[in-house]
This record gives structure tokens, C-alpha cells and sequence, in this order.
């Protein structure tokens, strides 16, 4: 039995017929998204939350930054393939299900306020896809990564491979996902996959604690320009990606520049 | 002779000396930025060099934009597209951009030596050199946002380079400075050391790499050089 069986088969050892949940509360300016179905937070559908109960959070709560987590000891350990097969029977409601996901996934990146995804445990295929959407990644020490899909004669489907590519240099991306292997912590933090690493059970308080103190008392415009100036760094060319964030610097100069004339 | 009023340049034994003059915080203002450029443009091209420092006059290597003068510039750029307002880049900060992105294309090692203060685009052009050499007690710091600014000069994007998202989230969002042991270990500069021995360290890494250097093999050339080079004055048996 592979490594992947093993780990999987201790986390499914669970009810698998709720459906995906994931409750959101709030700490402060800090919305927190805790993905919660079962012992290994599988998902049962790729859109593990709406996008409009998403939107509506942030901004009816004033929310400046996010942090995606699982609850209990795994972030999530993936797609439930077994609704994931019964679903392909029907081609147009694959192809919608798996679209949802995307824009899902599509909506979180494209966030101006930074989403940090908080990793404990396993994070396999489909969640991996949701922690690569995210801006940021801390994870706990025995935090496990992997593309898993090929093992199952699939691939990551909700833009995990471009994500995956993108962060990671000198093809180690399609490494990942050709592989299928399973890395660990510290493996991750290498590949600069991973941008930092707490011990067991902290990764939320960490990122809760730390986007806290960050985006307390600051302007949400200039939030947006920090965030968006730190994406571009892998949307664009290195040079473009300084245009921009001298593009990003000149918007705000100019409206600081009127509120310090107008004083 | 080179008539600059904010920098000094000077060239000795090949290696030109770029020093922000105007102590005590050698303020990055509208002149410095003009100069700067003409520097880079008209009088380094037709130097015969073998590396360039840049330092600080005094103390401090920098305090960053003079904030006044990049109100006024800002505010007189967009005044004829009032309600209107143009989305291109002002001339000048692409210019300023440029010219800090040279000094990284530049095929002789460029080596900053950080003493004292170096705050917001003082540090993001140290950014843009090969090599940066810090003396103990440094205050660096990108503290832009406490202005409702960004640093705009390129600053996110060598920071994010060097270190992470994380870290650029932390430094830039949370504006305040950080010392140069952290900086070292989060790979924003290359060396720290005593104060006193900062210049000379640089200076002599420069000699050293003399005829064999390689921008691809910089960090590597550093490790060989400190093989033969005593770090601190302490550690001198």
C-alpha cells in the first residue's frame, strides 16, 4: 500500500455524507474561512464556499485580510473522488462543478486584502490548489504537500498546475505534478512553496496574530497597493512588475499629496 | 571635473566612488534624483572601471525621498489632468526607476556599503546593487506605507526577490525598520560588520574581484574572498 493510501485511508476513516462546509467567522480585521467537513476536510465539491457569501463577508464586516484554514489536524486532503467520478458520468456537470471551483479559486487570488492560507497537516491535490490561490502560505512543521491526481490517472483541475508553476523555478513545478510525490515541510519551504513554518496547532493563531498587527490602523487603499504590488511579483515580467508597482506608488502619492494640501 | 552638488564621484584605482553628499541624512531630493541620472547616463558610460561603491557622506547612507519635493512633482504632474487623471507613469519616477535598475545592469560589481540610516528608496536602490555590505547598527526599513505611500522603486519586487511574500507583507505593510542582523538572515544584505571595517571590507571585495568578476557568480566570489578576510576586527588572532 503507498504512502498516499495509508495517509488517506486513516483520514477518510470518517461519515463522508455531509457535504462540504466551511464557516466563516471574524477576529478583528481578520475574516477567517475554516474549511470543515470531517477529519480530513474533504472536498466534496471543488466550491468549498460561495463566492457571493464571500464577497458579502468582506465587505459587510469590513474585512482587511483573510486567513483559509482547515479545521482540526489537516488543512484539507483533497477532492472526494469517489463523488468526483460519480459526478463525471455527467459531462456538463463535471465541467460546471470543476468551473465553480476554478472561480472560486479565480476569486481568492484575485483578493486586495492579503489571504494567507494556514497549513496543518495534509494538504493534497484540490487543497493544495486552494492554499496555491492564496497569497501567502505558513504551515505547521509536519504539514504534508502533494499532487496526488496522476496517481488516480488525473491532474490538478482548478488552475493548481499554472499556480504551481508559476511559484516554482526551474520546472520543479511539473515535477510536482508529473510526480505526484508527497514533500514535506521543509521540502516546501525550498521550493518557496511554503513561506514560513510554525510548530504543530499554530499556523492559525500565527496568521491571525500577525495580519492583525499588519493591517491594523492602515488605510485599506494602501493595503490594496501592497497586496497587488507582492501578486504582480509572478503575474509579470520582473520589469513590468516594477513599471506596475511604480504605477501602484504614483495613485497614492497623488491623493496623499491632495489631503496634505487641502490640511 | 564632475560638477554635482548632491553626489560626489570620484574614481580610484579603477573603482568609482558614488557618495550620496549631502550629510547629515543625505536626503534623496529633486537635484539628487537629476544627478543621479546624468551621472549614470553621461558620466559612467565613459569611466574605465572595475566596480563602484555606493555609500553615504557621514553616518548615514540615506534617509530615502525627500517627501516635499515628491508632493510638489506629483501634484504639478497631474494638474493639467485634473479630474482627468492620467494613468501613465510620471516621467520622473520612470526616469528614477531607471536609473536605479542601471546600476543592476551594470557589468562591473556594483556594492553598496549600508552605515547608519537607509530608509525607504535609499534602501530600495541599495536593492538594485550586486552586493550589499552593512555596517552593525544599521537601521534599515521600507516605511513608505506609514505615509499612505508604497515603495515604488522597485523596492516590492527586490524585496519579494530576496526574500518572500511574507516577509515583503511584514516589512512594507508594517513599515517599521529592522536591524542588520535580520536583514542577513533574511537575505536582504549579503555581510554585516563592524562598523569601522564596513568600507574598507567593500572596498577590497572590489579589488579582489577585479578581471574575474561574473554578476552570476557574485555571491560566490564573496564566499571565496571571505576565505582570505577577516570579518570583525575581534575575530583578528
Amino acid at each position: 500500500m503507498s504512502e498516499f493510501q495509508l495517509i488517506y485511508r486513516k483520514i477518510l476513516k470518517c461519515d463522508m455524507s455531509r457535504s462540504v462546509k466551511s464557516k466563516l467567522s471574524r477576529e478583528g480585521p481578520v475574516g477567517l474561512v475554516i474549511i470543515d467537513n470531517n477529519a480530513g476536510n474533504v472536498l466534496d465539491e471543488p466550491e468549498f464556499l460561495r463566492i457571493d457569501r464571500l464577497q458579502d463577508f468582506i465587505s459587510t464586516e469590513s474585512i482587511k485580510s483573510i486567513v483559509i484554514s482547515g479545521k482540526g489536524r489537516h488543512f484539507s486532503s483533497g477532492a472526494n473522488l469517489q463523488k468526483l467520478l460519480q459526478t463525471a458520468e455527467n459531462k456538463t456537470l463535471l465541467e460546471e462543478t470543476i468551473r465553480k471551483g476554478r472561480l472560486l479559486l479565480d476569486f481568492i487570488e484575485g483578493l486586495e486584502i492579503p489571504v494567507i492560507a494556514a497549513i496543518e497537516g495534509v494538504c493534497f491535490g484540490g487543497g493544495l490548489e486552494i492554499a496555491l490561490a492564496c497569497h501567502i502560505r505558513i504551515c505547521s512543521e509536519n504539514a504534508l504537500f502533494a499532487f496526488p491526481e496522476v496517481n488516480h490517472n488525473l491532474i490538478p483541475g482548478l488552475g493548481g498546475i499554472g499556480r504551481a508553476t508559476r511559484i516554482l523555478k526551474g520546472g520543479m513545478g511539473y515535477e510536482m505534478v508529473l510526480g505526484g510525490d508527497m514533500f514535506d515541510a521543509a521540502t516546501a519551504y525550498e521550493l518557496r512553496i511554503i513561506d514560513h513554518i510554525v510548530p504543530k496547532g499554530n499556523t492559525l493563531e500565527y496568521s491571525v496574530g500577525l495580519l492583525k498587527k499588519l493591517v491594523k490602523d492602515k488605510p485599506l487603499e494602501v493595503i490594496n497597493a501592497v497586496v497587488r504590488a507582492i501578486k504582480v511579483n509572478k503575474q509579470l515580467n520582473f520589469n513590468d512588475a516594477m513599471v506596475e508597482e511604480t504605477r501602484m506608488f504614483c495613485d497614492l502619492a497623488f491623493k496623499e499629496a491632495l489631503r496634505r494640501k487641502e490640511e | 571635473m564632475y560638477q554635482y552638488d548632491t553626489i560626489e564621484w570620484k574614481v580610484e584605482e579603477k573603482i568609482g566612488h558614488l557618495v550620496l553628499d549631502q550629510p547629515p541624512a543625505n536626503s534623496m531630493d529633486n537635484r539628487f534624483f537629476v544627478e543621479l541620472k546624468d551621472l549614470v547616463n553621461g558620466t559612467i558610460p565613459g569611466e574605465d572601471l572595475d566596480g563602484i561603491l555606493i555609500y553615504g557622506r557621514g553616518r548615514h547612507f540615506s534617509s530615502g525621498a525627500f517627501l516635499d519635493d515628491l508632493f510638489q512633482n506629483v501634484l504639478s504632474y497631474y494638474k493639467p489632468y485634473a479630474g482627468n487623471r492620467k494613468k501613465e507613469v510620471p516621467e520622473f519616477l520612470r526616469d528614477n526607476l531607471e536609473t536605479f535598475q542601471s546600476f543592476g545592469k551594470m557589468n562591473v560589481p556594483v556594492i553598496s556599503v549600508i552605515r547608519g540610516v537607509c530608509l525607504g528608496a535609499a534602501l530600495e536602490l541599495t536593492l538594485f546593487c550586486h552586493i550589499r555590505i552593512c555596517a552593525e547598527g544599521a537601521v534599515l526599513g521600507l516605511p513608505e506605507t506609514s505615509f499612505n505611500l508604497l515603495p515604488g522603486l522597485g523596492g516590492v519586487q527586490n524585496f519579494i526577490n530576496l526574500t518572500n511574500p511574507l516577509k515583503t507583507l511584514e516589512v512594507v505593510l508594517g513599515g517599521n525598520s529592522f536591524t542588520p542582523q535580520e536583514a542577513l538572515e533574511w537575505n536582504v544584505v549579503d555581510r554585516v560588520t563592524d562598523k569601522k571595517i564596513a568600507f574598507g571590507y567593500a572596498i577590497d571585495f572590489a579589488k579582489f574581484v577585479r578581471g574575474k568578476y561574473s554578476r552570476i557568480r557574485v555571491k560566490e566570489l564573496l564566499e571565496e574572498f571571505d576565505e582570505n578576510y577577516y570579518l570583525h576586527d575581534s575575530d583578528n588572532g
